[in-house]
C-alpha cells in the first residue's frame, strides 16, 4: 500500500498467526529509512480477513481465475485452520512444548535408527490423547 | 537375532524375574535369620533387578512388535522421523508450535497401533514355557 512517496507492506503469513509482519518505508532517500516490525493482529482481524478472502473467491464466480479462486479459498482455510490450531496451543501449550523436548531428545540418540525413532515419537504421540 | 531367538531369551528373563519374586516372596522367612541393614540393602537390590529385567524382557516385546512391521509401515515412520527432524530444525516456529504439528502428524497415522498394542499385550501376557 502507497501513501504519498511512503509505502507500508504487510506480509501475511497463515503459518505465523496471530503475528504479521509490517514493513513501513518513507519517501526519502536514505535507505535506512525504512522499518520492519512484527505486530499482533486479534483474532477478530485474522478471521475477518479470512470470510474476506472466501467472500472474494465466491465473488469472482465463473469468470475469474480458478487458480486466483482457489488460492484465495485455500488462504481463507489456511487461517481458519490455524485459528483453530492456536486455540489447542494455548490449550495444551505445556505438553506440545515437552514433546517437542522428547522428540529432541530422541533425535540426539545414536543408539536408535530412524525407523525406531519414528515408531517412538509415533508411540509417544498415541499415549498423549489430546482432545481438544 | 531371530524371532525365535528373541522369545527364548525373552522367556528366559521371564523365568529369572519369577525367581526373584519367588525370593522377595520368601523375604519374611530369612529376614528373621539374617542382619537387618543387610536384608533391606538386600531387599533393594532385588527390587532394582526386577525393575531392570522387566524392562529387559519389556525392550525385547518391543523389539518383536517393531520386527513384525511392514515394509511400507517402516518406511512411514522412518519419512515421520525425517519430517519431525525438518520441523525441529525450522527456526520460525517455536516449540509450541514445532509440538503441535509434530503431535498432528503422528496421531495422524494411526495405522498399525491398536495391532503393535495388541500384540505386546498378548507377548506380555504368554505363558513361561
Amino acid at each position: 500500500m502507497e501513501l504519498d512517496s511512503s509505502s507500508m507492506k504487510l506480509k501475511i503469513k497463515p503459518i505465523s498467526y496471530p503475528v504479521m509482519q509490517i514493513s513501513l518505508k518513507n519517501g526519502s532517500e536514505h535507505e535506512d529509512d525504512f522499518l520492519e516490525t512484527e505486530v499482533t493482529f486479534p483474532m477478530e482481524f485474522w478471521l475477518s480477513l479470512a470470510l474476506t478472502l472466501k467472500g472474494g473467491a465466491k465473488g469472482m464466480g465463473a469468470f475469474g481465475s480458478q487458480g486466483v479462486i482457489s488460492g484465495l479459498n485455500r488462504m481463507s482455510q489456511r487461517i481458519m485452520a490455524e485459528i483453530k490450531a492456536e486455540e489447542r496451543r494455548l490449550q495444551f501449550k505445556e505438553t506440545y512444548e515437552s514433546f517437542t523436548n522428547f522428540v529432541v531428545q530422541i533425535n540426539s540418540r545414536t543408539d536408535l535408527d530412524d525407523v525406531r525413532k519414528g515408531q517412538i515419537i509415533h508411540d509417544m504421540a498415541c499415549k498423549l490423547k489430546l482432545e481438544a | 537375532m531371530w524371532e525365535k531367538d528373541i522369545l527364548e531369551l525373552s522367556n528366559l528373563l521371564q523365568y529369572i524375574i519369577d525367581q526373584y519374586i519367588y525370593e522377595i516372596s520368601q523375604y519374611n522367612q530369612w529376614k528373621q535369620r539374617a542382619d537387618s541393614i543387610y536384608e533391606e540393602k538386600l531387599h533393594k537390590i532385588l527390587e532394582k533387578l526386577l525393575t531392570a529385567l522387566n524392562l529387559v524382557s519389556q525392550i525385547i516385546t518391543f523389539e518383536i512388535a517393531l520386527q513384525k512391521l511392514s515394509l511400507a509401515d517402516r518406511q512411514i515412520y522412518g519419512s515421520l522421523f525425517h519430517t519431525a527432524k525438518e520441523i525441529l530444525a525450522r527456526t520460525d516456529l517455536d516449540e509450541i508450535r514445532q509440538g503441535q504439528i509434530i503431535y498432528d502428524l503422528a496421531a495422524q497415522m494411526d495405522f498399525n497401533f491398536e495391532q503393535l498394542e495388541e500384540f505386546e499385550q498378548t507377548s506380555l501376557e504368554r505363558q513361561v514355557e
